[in-house]
């Protein structure tokens, strides 16, 4: 009778669950698995295991894997599960890089939403794959396509809930960040902190800092707010253990001590990013602040240059992704 | 020494290749996730 209990896919599914609460990576892929196997005579387990084992992927930025697993999955589910699965597997191709596949997927689910609430998912992530692959290749920046899904998903505005309006609103300010209409870019995204959770404030005022930075760079005005929202982001952000918003503060908190010319401490700063980021295996970004730090490094010659030279060697080759991240 | 300059010659490739150096606020995705992540995977 216990070994019943024990091979129960029931019990690991439910095990599987709460590891994915306590973002427990290894616990959840140890449970889920002998979920899935377990259930191989039970479809509507192994729906509901394989379905949770691709959601639970994809929350732990296990793309490739969560790519596979869905696969796995769409054997099983059907209706608004398959929906999802497929909407989730377009984003993890979309996390990879691959833009171009997502918007395709996004463009067919899109024509099957059957409900207000799926088109606004859909259109946020439509919008969110055209402004991503605008980020990595300005020259094709489509703004018509763009406000055409942000227009979409803003008819049903006030049929959605809350976390859906903060991602609308924070993709619309980016829209207008990048048409240059900086006070629309920031009128939008203080909007969006009025709808936000506390969990989500460090990014929309990661988000408010960055623009403002930019602003401050093309207008030459100078902005006090600026490190009010880091302090007060980098704050938030540790109380929730968000290491990434954490890293990307520190970020542009380096990169905003580089306009006001405090060289080194912008140096230890961008160190300080590099390491959150690596920690966090968000290695474009890493690569964006080793990016920025060498640029730093060809401005001012000789004497940074050694410190530098010490300060990277010392942290990169500390840093156990160093070898993944220069691999490519 | 040698791992050094293989870090800053590749960067330097980069950014003579045309690699943009992104800027600007970050779109978001449905989801509980964050800014955009690109990962090395084992294959």
């Amino acid at each position: 009778m216990s070994t019943v209990v024990a091979f129960s896919p029931g019990k690991y599914y439910e095990d599987a669950q709460k590891m994915l609460e306590k973002k427990d990576l290894l616990g959840f892929v140890s449970k889920i698995g002998i979920a899935v196997e377990a259930s191989m005579n039970d479809p509507e387990m192994k729906a509901r295991a394989t379905y949770l084992e691709s959601k639970g992927l994809m929350e732990f930025y296990q793309h490739t894997k969560a790519i596979e697993s869905i696969d796995e999955a769409l054997k099983y589910n059907t209706g608004a599960e398959a929906f999802e699965l497929r909407k989730l597997q377009a984003t993890a191709r979309g996390f990879l890089g691959k833009f171009n596949q997502a918007l395709n997927t996004y463009k067919v689910l899109l024509d099957e939403a059957n409900d207000n609430i799926a088109v606004v998912r859909i259109c946020i992530n439509l919008s969110w794959a055209y402004l991503m692959l605008n980020r990595e290749n300005p020259e094709e920046l489509n703004f018509e396509e763009i406000k055409k899904y942000l227009d979409q998903a803003n008819q049903y505005f006030n049929e959605i809930p809350d976390f859906l309006k903060v991602k609308l609103l924070n993709n619309l300010s980016v829209f207008h960040f990048y048409k240059g209409d900086f006070d629309k870019s920031i009128s939008v995204l203080k909007e969006a902190v009025n709808y936000a959770e506390e969990k989500d404030i460090p990014r929309l005022y990661n988000n408010l800092a960055e623009v403002y930075l930019e602003y401050r760079e093309q207008c030459g005005i100078e902005i006090t707010s600026i490190s009010d929202y880091l302090d007060k982001s980098e704050t938030i952000a540790s109380k929730y253990d968000d290491k990434l918003a954490m890293a990307v503060s520190f970020f542009i908190k380096g990169k905003l001590e580089l306009m006001d010319d405090q060289m080194f401490t912008a140096l230890d700063t961008l160190f300080l990013a590099f390491t959150h980021f690596t920690e966090e295996e968000a290695y474009s970004y890493s690569l964006e602040v080793l990016l920025k730090i060498n640029e730093v490094v060809s401005n001012h010659k000789a004497e940074c240059m050694r410190i530098m030279q010490k300060k990277l060697n010392n942290k990169a080759r500390s840093n156990p992704y160093y070898e993944k991240i220069f691999k490519k | 020494m040698k791992k050094f300059f293989c870090v800053l010659c590749l960067v330097g490739i980069m950014l003579l290749g045309g690699i943009n150096v992104f800027s600007g606020p970050f779109p978001y995705p449905d989801g509980p996730y964050s800014a955009q992540i690109i990962l090395i995977e084992e294959e």
